[in-house]
C-alpha cells in the first residue's frame, strides 16, 4: 500500500453541460490555487515519494494557471495524466509543444466520450462535443500521445458498451474505461437510472468485452461487489484527492456533491494544514466509514444497492444515492440554464 | 461549356490540420485514419470551399510548391481518385 497518485480537482469551470455532471454550474466557478498545488506536490514527494498526478475538473484545461500547474509537476518530478472533454485540446498541445519536459511526463490523456456515435454522445454532452473528442483523438494519434477513452454509463448509453469498446480499439486507444453513473441529485436522475440487476448485466458485458479485446478495458470503482466489505483505492490511501477548494477529501466522487448537513468527507484545508496532518484526519474518516459498514452488515439485512460500494458510501455520507425507487438523498441545486432538456431555466451564469 | 464538378467532402470525415502543413482525416464510420501530405491538404481544403475546377486546385499547388502545372494536375487527379475509393469524398 502506497500513495500512488494525487488527484487535483483543478477547476469547476466547464464549457459543457453534461446531463450526468456532478458539478454545480449555478455556482461561481472556483479554481484550485497554484500555491496549494505546489505545497501538496512538495509534501507528497517528500512524504510518500508519490510519482503520479491526475488533473481533473470541471474541465482542467480551463484553469487560468494551467501552464504553472504543469511546470510545478515537472519541477517536483511527477508524471501526470489529465481528464478532459477535448474541447481545448489544441491549447493543451500548445503547452506541451512549448515545454518538452511537460510532454515527456504526460502518461495519458483521458478523453470523456459518452457514446459510440455522435447522436448518443452529443445528446448527453451537447452538440459538437463528439467531434471535439474525435479531433483530440486524431491529434493524440498524430503526436504519439497515449489516450484513454472513458465513458460514464447510464440508461441512455448502456446499450453501446460493446460498440464503445470496439471503437476505442479501432481508434488506437491505450485503454477503454467504463464507469457507473453516480446520482447527480438533479431531475436527470430519473431518465438516467438503471436498477441493480441492469448494472450487473452491464458489468458482465464489460468483463466479456475485456476478454475479447487486446486493449485493456477497465471499470473504475462503483460496480457490484459480492463481498460487501470492500476497501477501495481511496480508502487504502492509494490515491489522495484534493478538491477545488484545496481540501483533502475522501475521493473525486464526493467532491462538490451536495450533502445533508456539513460535509463529513472533508479532512482539512491543505492551504493551512500539512498534508501529513490532513492525511491523518482522513484516515479517521475512513476508519469511521469502514466501522459503520461493519455495523450495518452486522445489523443486516442489506439490500442489492449496498453491494455497490460507492452507492453505499454516498448514502453513508448523506449524499445523493440510488435506491430501488430511483434517486434518494439531497437534491442538487443545479438546474441547468442551457440545453433543451432543462425543465426549469434559472438566470444565466457567466463563465 | 459546363464547369467540371468535383467530389465533396464526406460529412462523416473529420479533417485535422497539423502544424507542419500536413493533415489527418478520420473516417467516423470506419475509424480509419488517413494522413495527408501538404498538397493533399490543399486539395481537401479546396473541396471544402466547394472549388469546382481541378485546375484551380492545381494552380494553388503550383503557387506553393516547386512543381509544374501538369504534375500538379496529375497529383490532384490521383488524390481525388484515392479519396473517392476510400469514401473520404462523395461523388459530385
Ligand atoms: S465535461 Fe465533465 S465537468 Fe464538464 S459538464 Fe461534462 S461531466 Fe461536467
Ligand atoms: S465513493 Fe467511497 S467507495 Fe467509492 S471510491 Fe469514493 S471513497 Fe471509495
Amino acid at each position: 500500500m502506497a500513495v500512488n497518485w494525487i488527484a487535483f480537482h483543478l477547476t469547476d469551470r466547464c464549457q459543457l453541460d453534461c446531463q450526468h455532471c456532478l458539478r454545480d454550474p449555478g455556482q461561481k466557478p472556483k479554481d484550485l490555487s497554484l500555491a496549494t498545488i505546489r505545497k501538496v506536490l512538495a509534501e507528497a514527494k517528500r512524504l510518500y515519494r508519490t510519482r503520479q498526478v491526475a488533473l481533473t475538473g470541471g474541465e482542467p484545461t480551463l484553469h487560468p494557471e494551467l501552464e504553472g500547474v504543469l511546470d510545478a509537476i515537472v519541477e517536483h518530478d511527477f508524471t501526470w495524466h489529465i481528464v478532459t472533454n477535448g474541447r481545448r485540446f489544441e491549447q493543451l498541445l500548445g503547452l506541451l509543444r512549448d515545454g518538452p519536459a511537460r510532454r515527456e511526463r504526460l502518461t495519458a490523456v483521458n478523453l470523456s466520450l459518452d457514446g459510440a456515435d455522435e447522436t448518443t454522445h452529443d445528446g448527453i454532452r451537447g452538440k459538437g462535443s463528439f467531434r471535439d473528442v474525435m479531433k483530440a483523438v486524431t491529434l493524440c494519434t498524430a503526436h504519439g500521445l497515449p489516450f484513454t477513452l472513458q465513458m460514464v454509463l447510464h440508461a441512455r448509453n448502456v446499450h453501446q458498451i460493446e460498440a464503445f469498446g470496439l471503437m476505442a480499439a479501432q481508434l488506437g486507444a491505450a485503454r477503454a474505461s467504463l464507469s457507473m453513473l453516480q446520482t447527480t441529485g438533479t431531475h436527470h436522475d430519473e431518465a438516467l437510472y438503471l436498477p441493480p440487476h441492469a448494472w450487473q448485466d452491464a458489468q458482465h458485458r464489460i468483463e466479456r468485452l475485456s476478454a475479447a479485446l487486446t486493449m485493456p478495458v477497465t471499470m473504475p470503482e462503483g460496480f457490484y461487489r459480492e463481498q460487501i466489505f470492500h476497501v477501495c483505492e481511496a480508502m487504502k490511501s492509494e490515491s489522495l484527492h484534493v478538491d477545488v477548494e484545496g481540501r483533502l477529501n475522501l475521493c473525486c466522487q464526493h467532491a462538490g456533491v451536495p450533502s445533508e448537513g456539513p460535509p463529513r468527507d472533508v479532512a482539512a484545508d491543505l492551504a493551512t494544514t500539512s498534508l501529513l496532518e490532513a492525511h491523518g484526519r482522513l484516515l479517521g474518516i475512513i476508519h469511521e466509514t469502514q466501522a459503520a459498514k461493519l455495523a450495518a452488515m452486522a445489523r443486516g439485512p442489506l439490500g442489492a444497492w449496498d453491494h455497490f460500494p460507492c452507492n453505499w458510501c454516498m448514502k453513508h455520507f448523506d449524499k445523493p444515492h440510488w435506491t430501488d425507487e430511483g434517486a434518494g438523498g439531497p437534491s442538487a441545486q443545479r438546474e441547468r440554464w442551457r440545453g433543451a432538456w432543462a425543465k426549469k431555466v434559472t438566470l444565466p451564469v457567466v463563465r | 461549356m459546363t464547369e467540371p464538378r468535383l467530389p465533396r467532402p464526406n460529412p462523416q470525415v473529420l479533417f485535422t490540420e497539423l502544424d507542419d502543413g500536413t493533415g489527418v482525416l478520420l473516417h467516423l464510420d470506419t475509424k480509419f485514419y488517413f494522413t495527408l501530405n501538404a498538397a493533399a491538404v490543399i486539395v481537401w481544403k479546396s473541396l471544402a470551399e466547394s472549388i469546382a475546377d481541378p485546375g484551380v486546385i492545381a494552380a494553388r499547388i503550383t503557387s506553393l510548391f516547386r512543381v509544374d502545372r501538369e504534375t500538379a494536375a496529375r497529383d490532384v487527379d490521383s488524390v481525388l481518385r484515392e479519396m473517392l475509393e476510400d469514401g473520404l469524398v462523395l461523388p459530385a
